[in-house]
């Protein structure tokens, strides 16, 4: 009996572990649209016309931070660059005004959420 | 008496043979300074072509081994129709074996002749015959708007875009869209995850669902980076034979050049991008693995050029 409290308790354990933050990091795959940090948090603009797209790109080029607006929670996560994508904007730029997924490796701290851009494309959800 | 007749039978003989002699020659005896013939200055030869957009075709050429002489100037390039008829001429400078045609018609079949010069005013040379070469402007898309071509493996979720229409006429540009999406009847090839493994297959829609597009694939493909490569002609059109196209997860030196024939007839080439972070023609990871790739569309059926390479 104590065998099986073991045994349920030690894979209770490895979800929690796996399932949870606690090591700050996973791998996610998250759908939203790509916003300039500013742009979408102080003017409350998104490039989803002619003229947004102008103004977040705008934003990016005096060293605005690129962002995901999340399709789910409609939550902000910042965006990062990975090993495989080094240069965010040659990256992401294209993207500007559609809906896309990007997987990544997530870190999350004090309730900020940090996306490492290690693949984008077009979301078809 | 006899002799003297002799004699004199001779001598009228030689003068009768002599007088028609001088007056069978072409040559002017009293001119003091024949014109030579002229000579054709060496042609060029081994001519290329590819289609740069839906309006441009590019024309290589093997440099004449006569533009050491100092009486070359150049090519000519001819345009004409099928029917023979001119389009334009373009000049070319020696030294170069490349034109860019622009001004096409999308669709149009045009034979482009490409002639060595020689100077007009030269003593001594005229102008090669012509090298030929037939081709037609065929659309090149980079891009599916602004976003690259990622066609994703039949696995990856409905999120994914699995399925490739080569040419959306509603916005002339190639669209990815879903396997069950509104447009899937429209879709001209899909990727397929080979089971148990990393490799894929570019497959022709109707592999899918019966009732969907018929693509076929050319067994002759190219291991060029760019759809920019010049052929002397596209593939014979019986060589278009495959419903699929096998990529395998495997290192590679280059990029992949497919050529295809779609549903209407319309023929084109694919690229398939080589992924430089593991040097294979596949990218992303399992089960979400994806092909990058551009496209040369012949939007005009049965024009077999539009293989623009």
């Amino acid at each position: 009996m104590n065998s099986a409290i073991k045994f349920v308790s030690f894979i209770i354990f490895l979800t929690i572990i796996f399932n949870s933050n606690l090591f700050g990091q996973k791998s996610v795959t998250l759908v939203g649209e790509i916003v300039e940090l500013k742009t979408y948090m102080v003017d409350k603009i998104k490039p989803n016309s002619p003229a947004g797209i102008e103004v977040t790109k705008e934003g990016l080029m005096v060293g605005g931070t690129f962002a995901l607006v999340e399709k789910k929670t409609n939550k902000v996560v910042i965006l990062i660059p990975s090993a495989v994508n080094k240069n965010l904007y040659g990256v992401l730029e294209p993207y500007l005004g559609t809906q896309v997924f990007i997987k990544g490796q997530q870190y999350s701290s004090g309730g900020i959420r940090v996306l490492t851009v290690d693949d984008v494309g077009k979301s078809l959800k | 008496m006899k002799t003297q007749k002799l004699l004199i039978s001779f001598f009228t003989i030689i003068i009768t043979t002599l007088y028609f002699i001088g007056c069978g020659s072409e040559k002017d005896p009293v001119s003091p300074d024949p014109t030579p013939e002229k000579i054709k200055v060496k042609s060029a030869t081994n001519p290329l072509a590819y289609s740069l957009n839906n309006t441009t075709v590019v024309i290589k050429w093997t440099k004449s081994l006569d533009e050491n002489l100092s009486d070359f100037d150049g090519y000519l390039v001819r345009i004409l129709t099928t029917a023979n008829t001119l389009v334009r001429e373009r000049t070319v400078n020696k030294n170069l074996d490349t034109l860019a045609v622009t001004d096409l018609t999308a669709g149009t079949i045009y034979n482009f002749e490409v002639i060595a010069k020689a100077q007009s005013n030269s003593p001594r040379y005229i102008n090669s015959d012509p090298v030929t070469i037939q081709w037609s402007p065929a659309w090149r898309f980079d891009t599916e708007g602004t976003i690259p071509i990622k066609i994703y493996e039949s696995s990856s979720s409905t999120g994914f875009a699995s399925g490739l229409i080569f040419y959306n006429p509603s916005t002339q540009q190639p669209k990815t869209v879903s396997l069950l999406s509104a447009d899937s009847s429209l879709i001209d090839v899909y990727l397929f995850t080979i089971s148990g493994s990393s490799n894929v297959e570019l497959r022709s829609s109707h592999l899918y669902r019966s009732n969907r597009k018929i693509t076929r694939f050319s067994t002759v493909s190219r291991d060029v980076n760019s759809l920019n490569d010049p052929l002397p002609s596209p593939p014979d059109t019986t060589t278009y034979s495959q419903f699929q196209f096998r990529v395998d997860s495997v290192a590679v030196t280059s990029s992949k050049v497919l050529y295809f024939k779609g549903n209407n007839g319309n023929y084109g080439r694919i690229l398939i991008e080589r992924n430089p972070s593991n040097g294979t023609l596949i990218w992303g990871t399992s089960p979400e693995q994806y092909l990058q790739v551009r496209l040369s569309y012949q939007s005009v059926p049965y024009n077999k050029f539009s293989k623009i390479r």
